[in-house]
Formats: structure tokens, sequence, C-alpha cells
């Protein structure tokens, strides 16, 4: 009965879909490439995982590639590890350091067309210290006290103390400088439909939540040293993608829509596999740590930190959670910055050692009096909570962390945590531990982590050393760097005899690039230098 | 009719009221602060109390209710915290993605949906019903997410008919509209499921109605009877949940604009509860809460028009 009409509707479908599939395939045959002519060139496409806050990098948390495309530092950090000339070729530290006189490169314009001078770095460093911008990157400027500008090049910067770690903030886009012309033109705009500066691309479009286009400035001819193209980038265009979800990016990878994408721990293995595919690694300036509360009993005793910290196993940790994509490191500081130090490691890491662990909690009164394997003391057991992230590789790293601690018969608990629930409640100090990370290219930031005026903040431990204060305010003063290094030593031995944090290791970070892209490198902090990449180009019209 | 929906607008306003009210707290009563979360490491307390103050966020919480809630009345929604744009237009710019994406999906549902559960009722029993609804149960049964994966894998890596990712234009343009295949299949397919799975037993049961079989008796062909006589009653009950599939999409479209890479509401939102940027999720729930109670309006509405028995008055 209904058999002719059922027939019809499948046959309509079907003819449906073949005529759709039918017109896929000529399109997709008709963008394949025809004779491959390689030139250099092309559109680099490279994902981010959220829009940027802002352009503006006096309106911006945190800056990033784009930033660095768009904008010039006066000072870069280079392939030697050291601080480098860039929009500044020199600069010279007066009055104990408490001045520092740049002499700045001549011939550099914005892309405005305006000309980069002392007052274009005045500008910039006058509104990034304002309070009425409430810039959240003010800190950057330390005890900044005003800017002079001596004549058309030559600009002197002068702070209230001497402040060491002022060459670290002059490298980060945070500091870069932006057209003073164009700022007063958008106003408000600037940042959002606007971005001016001095690099080798040129800000087109941002459509918020998509995309940000950027062109290549065809005038620049200032890139940093190492670079063998002294002109314009290769590239014409470099298009961010927002692309969340870490599956759709590697998708997007391996079937040519995307150029490069970081690859996270558990991928790794599966894209060197892929032939299209070129892995870089580079050592970052992060560091995973469990930091366990020093002002909270029972943990406040130092004898049970130390426990922990003789009982954890970072190969394991990095081999079993990370697939090998760490560098152990028992120190506070990243391997990758300076600062680090790994004689420490001989001399006051604890080594892993399990008896001497029970020992120390003995020693604290923690015995296994019950026969149930667990230690206790006065009939409680001893129960180490750690909170942590709930994103990869967290939860996985915190199960290892665990399988090892219980070894001692210390009792473990994990709770795992959106990473802006778990900041919050740490100021309030009634965690016992936490294992995080955190990356800084520059040792100042233990400042920040192990000062007790920062007990409200980011001491998220809650340490408290008269004795570290006082090397941490040294140290932030001393320019010197051999001397600087010397405080930044003592200070990390102390922390580490301490054991309010246990340094994990430092994450490697791994970048996926089309083998197509020739010219890419990784730089020292794991930052992408593009300017000598190009792309083989396959002619395709 | 005029002033029943007149009555039912009326009855937007408590309801904005309470979901502003309970937005507003529970983003409050969530851990975690805006300002805190934009400079996690390096900010002192003196820079957090400055921009707190410039946000408002001092202000006791009945204060800046009072403030939001009257700005809001002049359409003002003030400006993100995290971008500083102003929120009226950075939704506004996104909602027509996230509504194309929706509407496609709906297609997709109602399209796939509907015409199989018919044919499954009026072939009962046979292969095709088997197959519609084995398959409708799988459909229902898949995470969205992984459904999504799925068709990445298929239809993209290995057929490479469509992009992985992205919105390559409006869906009228050919690049746009290939953009759209895969996200609003995978978005749609659950709800699909749902409505065939639902008309095929609407059907049925209009199907044995005892005026069908006077219908039939009446000599009628098959086709007349089922699309005529049957259809238009078997699917009243399938609207109402049509209607309901529309907020349930537009939910759904959030994970799905996260997985292919779309721009539209959705990631802007989620990416605003991560940041606790309080008048970017204050606005997208109003906005969410006037969509979802404008469905259940055109919903009641257009059961008048399927079934005259019906009358608001």
């Amino acid at each position: 009965m209904s058999t002719k009409v059922a027939g019809k509707w499948l046959a309509l479908v079907l003819a449906m879909v073949m005529v759709l599939l039918a017109g896929c395939a000529r399109k997709t045959e008709e963008a394949k490439p025809t004779e491959p002519e390689i030139v250099k060139g092309g559109t680099l496409r490279i994902t981010y995982s959220s829009d940027p806050t802002s352009l503006d990098v006096h309106l911006t948390p945190s800056v990033g590639l784009v930033h660095s495309l768009i904008y010039d530092t006066l000072v870069v950090f280079g392939p030697d590890r050291q601080y480098h000339g860039h929009l500044a070729e020199s600069w010279e530290v007066g009055a104990g350091g408490r001045e520092i006189t740049f002499y700045l490169r001549k011939g550099v314009t914005f892309h405005d067309g305006t000309e980069f001078d002392a007052e274009a770095v005045k500008f910039n460093f006058d509104r990034l210290a304002n309070p009425d911008l409430a810039s959240p990157g003010a800190t950057w400027l330390g005890p900044y006290e005003r800017t002079e500008v001596i004549d058309k090049y030559t600009v002197k910067v002068i702070f209230k103390e001497p402040y060491s770690p002022f060459l670290y903030s002059l490298s980060t886009e945070f500091l870069a400088i932006q057209s003073p012309a164009a700022i007063q033109k958008y106003g408000d705009d600037y940042g959002q439909k606007a971005a001016v500066g001095t690099g080798p691309f040129m800000f087109e479009a941002w459509e918020a939540g998509d995309r940000i286009t950027l062109v290549r400035n065809p005038n620049y001819k200032w890139p940093p040293f190492w670079y063998e193209n002294k002109g314009p980038a290769y590239f014409e265009k470099v298009i961010f993608y927002n692309m969340p979800d870490e599956m759709t990016r590697l998708l997007a990878l391996e079937n040519a829509e995307i150029d490069i994408v970081g690859i996270p721990t558990h991928a790794v293995e599966d894209m060197k596999a892929k032939p299209n595919v070129e892995v870089y690694e580079a050592e970052t300036s992060s560091v995973v740590y469990l930091g366990i509360n020093s002002s909270k009993a029972p943990w406040s005793d130092a004898r049970l930190r130390q426990a922990v910290a003789h009982i954890v196993d970072r190969e394991e940790i990095v081999n079993v959670a990370l697939n090998g994509m760490g560098v152990p490191n028992p120190t506070p500081i990243s391997t990758a910055v300076f600062g680090y130090e790994p004689s420490l490691i001989e001399e006051v890491v604890y080594p892993r050692d399990i008896e001497r662990a029970k020992t120390l909690l003995a020693e604290a009164g923690y015995r296994d009096t019950d026969g149930d394997g667990w230690v206790d003391k006065d009939g409680k057991p001893l129960v180490l909570e750690i909170m942590t992230y709930n994103s990869d590789p967290y939860p996985r790293l915190a199960e290892v962390v665990r399988e090892q601690i219980i070894k001692a018969g210390i009792k473990v608990k994990i709770k795992t945590l959106e990473s802006a629930t778990l900041l919050a409640a740490t100021p309030k100090g009634e965690h016992d531990a936490i294992l995080i990370a955190y990356g800084w290219s520059d040792p100042d930031i233990l400042y920040y982590f192990f000062h007790s005026s920062r007990l409200d903040r980011t001491n998220r431990v809650h340490y408290v050393n008269p004795q570290v204060d006082q090397l941490l305010e040294k140290a932030r003063t001393v320019v010197d760097a051999d001397e600087r290094f010397a405080i930044y030593r003592q200070i990390q031995s102390i922390i580490i005899r301490d054991a309010p944090w246990i340094p994990l290791y430092t994450p490697i970070a791994c970048t996926g690039v089309r083998a197509e892209v020739k010219g890419f490198k990784l730089g020292p902090r794991g930052a992408y230098w593009l300017h000598d990449a190009y792309k083989e180009v396959p002619a395709t019209k | 009719m005029r002033t029943y929906i007149a009555r039912r607008a009326l009855m937007l306003f408590p309801v904005l009221v309470g979901v502003s009210v309970a937005t507003f707290l529970m983003i409050h009563i969530a851990p975690g602060d805006p300002v805190d979360l934009m400079m996690p490491d390096y900010g002192t307390a003196e820079d957090v109390a400055r921009i707190r103050a410039r946000l408002g966020l001092d202000q006791p919480l009945h204060i800046q209710y009072f403030r939001y809630a009257a700005n809001v009345l002049r359409l003002d929604f003030g400006r993100s915290i995290r971008t500083n744009r102003l929120v009226k237009n950075e939704i506004l710019s996104r909602w027509p993605m996230t509504i194309e994406l929706t509407v496609a999906s709906l297609l997709v549902a109602v399209g796939l949906g509907i015409p199989l559960g018919v044919l499954s009722a009026v072939k009962q029993n046979s292969v095709l019903d088997y197959t519609c609804m084995v398959g409708a149960l799988i459909w229902v049964c898949m995470p969205s997410f992984f459904f999504a994966l799925l068709l990445q894998l298929i239809f993209a890596m290995s057929l490479k008919l469509f992009p992985v990712f992205g919105r390559a234009g409006p869906p009228w343009t050919w690049e746009g509209f290939l953009s759209l295949v895969l996200p609003a299949v995978s978005l749609g397919a659950r709800s699909a499921a749902i409505l065939a799975r639902l008309s095929r037993s609407s059907t049925l049961e209009v199907l044995r109605q005892d005026y069908i079989r006077t219908a039939r008796a009446k000599g009628l062909a098959e086709r007349v009877v089922v699309y005529k006589h049957a259809l238009k009653n078997a699917v009243i009950p399938v609207a109402t949940v049509v209607g309901l599939q529309f907020g349930g999409l537009l939910g759904g479209a959030f994970i799905t604009e996260t997985i292919f890479a779309r721009p539209g509401v959705g990631r802007f939102a989620v990416l605003a509860i991560f940041n606790r940027d309080i008048p970017v999720i204050q606005a997208i729930a109003l906005m969410m809460a006037v969509i979802f109670v404008m469905c259940n309006l055109a919903v009641d509405l257009l059961y008048a028009y399927l079934d005259p028995r019906i009358r608001y008055d």
C-alpha cells in the first residue's frame, strides 16, 4: 500500500544526498594543487584557545604571539639566553641601579607611518604607570618614577629604588612600544579595532571569537640579530584561529587546515608518527610543584614536608604521567630561566629515601601504631589533601603523586577543581596542599610566592620566614647579575630545605608544525621564532 | 488571542527579574574573583583594589544589583570586565551565528526526524522501521561530542568533504554552507532521533483512531489518509517537543561551537564563566531566558493553529 510512498521518499533523499556529495567532491577536486611551484610566502595559520583580552598591551593581563608579531620591545632575550638590544640599541645603568639610559634605534617607523623615538617610549611607560588606566601590567614597571627624554633617540628611565628584574620586563610585550598617535586617535577602540606597533606584522582585523588577521609590514627591516632574514617577513599574512577544543586543533593540523598547533603531552607520540607534521620541543619557563601549607597543622611541622620531599620520585612522575615530556626539576626555578642552579640538587635536595621519610615522620610523632599500614598520632591518621586543577595533566599527575606518597603510610586525598575556584581558595589558608604550576622567566617571581606580604594573594603555601623576606627584598635591588644569582641561590636553598614547595618538573612544550613550513624555530622560552619561516606554497590557481 | 499574548508577554517581566537575581547571586556565591583572575601572579593588593573600585565591585551586593538592573532597563548591559568592550555589541555580533547553527540543526532534526518517524509508523515492523528506531536509539544515547568527533574523522579527515572546523562564511555561500553541515548534523542528530521516536508513536496512535478507520472505509487512498487526515493530528505533540528542543539545541550549540571552533555566543559564555566576567554572564542568561519564554509562547500559539479546538481567550 504505502511502499510506493516510502520508495519515493527514499529515492528523493538518496538523490539529494548524491547531488550534495557530487557537489562536494567536485569542489575538492578543483581545490587540488596543480603544478607545485615553490614560493616563499603564503598565509600562516595558527590557533589560539581563547580571545586575547586586548591587543593594547597596557590593557591585557597576558600577552602572546599575536602581540609579539605586532609590537617590538626595547630588549630581546636571545638564543644565548642573554638580553640584547632591539628597539634600544644599547643601555647604561646609573645612579646605583636607579636609572637606566637607553640609546634608541634610528629609522624605525610605526605601522601608521609615525616615527619611533624617545617621546614614544616615554608616552608608553607613563601610560602604563598611570593609576587612572589601572593597567594589569603596571606591576611590570616596578618602582617606576618617571621617564626623561634626553634627546630624540635617548631616553632615561628613573626608578624610586633599584629594580633588577627590569630587563626581563622590557623583553616582554607588556613593555612593548605602541604608537602614541594611534592610541590617541582610536581612544577606547585601541586594542580592539586597531593595534599599531613597529613589528613585522600589521593588524588587519579581529573578528571577536573567531580570528585575528595580520598582514606583513613591508617596511620592516629591524628583526633581532639571530634571524637570517634581515627584511620583511616571508609570510604575507598570519591568521590566528580561535579553537578552544584540543582534539579539533590536532585534527585541523593533520588535515592541513592549520600550520602550527601546541600539542598536549598525551598526543605527542601520535603526532610524531604523522608524516606531514614536525614536532618541536622546548623546555618552558614553568615549574610544576606540590605546595604544602606551611602554616596549618600538622603540615606546619617542616619534618612532615621534608618526609614528603624524600618520597616523591620525579623521574617516575615525568615518565608515567607525562610520557617523558618534562625535565625532573627539584628547584623552584625553571631549567630554562636565569637563576636555575643545578648544583643545588647535590647539595640540598632531599634524595629519594622512604626509610628516611619514615624516620622523619616518626620524629614528628607519626608511627603506624595499630598495624593498618597508615601512620598515626593520638589515634589520628596523617592525611594530605591535595587540591589540583581539573584539566590535563593535573588529575593524572596527582594520581601518580598519591601512589608515591601513600607508600610512606600517609593518606592522600585528591580534590580536583576548576582553576578559578582553586586559586580563590588558597588565601584562606584552610588547604593542606596544592599541585599546580607557574610560568615565569625571572627569579623575582619567588618574591610573589614566598614573601610574607603576599600571604593574602600569591603566597599560596603561607610560608613565613623573615630571612627569606629580607633576601627577596634585597635581590630586587641588586643590579649585578652574579651577585643577584648568588642571592637567589641562597633563597632557593632555604626553600628546598624547608620544603613549603616540593618542585617536581619543568614541562617540555611540544609544538606541531606542518612539514611544508620551513625555517620555523623555537626560542629558549618556547617562543615561536617566525621571521625566517616560510611555506613552500604549491600554486593553487 | 491578543490579550493572551499581551498577558504572556507581561509574565516575561517577573521571569527576567527572577533570572537576573538568580544569576547575579550565583556568580557572587561561586568562588573566584574576576579581578584576581585577571592578575593571577604578580598583581599587588593595591592594584586589585584599584581595579575592583573602577568596576564598582567594592560596593555592597544589593547596590551592585540595583545599579545593574537600572542599567538593564535602559538596555545598557555594561562592559565586559575582561575586554572592556560593550557587552551589548559583543552579544549582538555573536547571536546571529549561534541562531544560524541552532536553526540549521533544528532543520536537520525536523527534516530527518519527523519524516522518518512517520514512515516508520506507516511501515510498522518493516526493515525500515527497525533500522530507523535502532538508529534513533543509538543517536539518543551517543554523547554529542563523541558524535561530532566521528563526523570530523569520517567526513572531514577521511573523505575530505567538509572542513574540520570554523565558519567559512554565511550559510548561503558554498564554503559557509559546507562548514555548517557537520556542526548542524552533530547538534541536530540527537533531536532528530527524539523526534523520530516521538512522531512514530504519535502517528501510530492516530492511525488507530476511529476517524482514520472511517476515512479508510470511505475508500480514500492510503496516501490521503496518512498525509491529510492523520499527519496534522500526529504532529501536535511533536510540535511541543520541537519548541522545547529549540531551547535544548541552543544550549547544545555551546558545546558544538567549541568542538567545531565556530564563533558564537556559546563559546563567549563559556569563556565568560571561566573568567567570572559578570556582566557578560548576566546578559547571556537574560537573553537565554527571553528566548526560552518566547519559544514556549510560540509553541502554545502553534497549538491553536494546528488544533482549532484549542482557544486562548
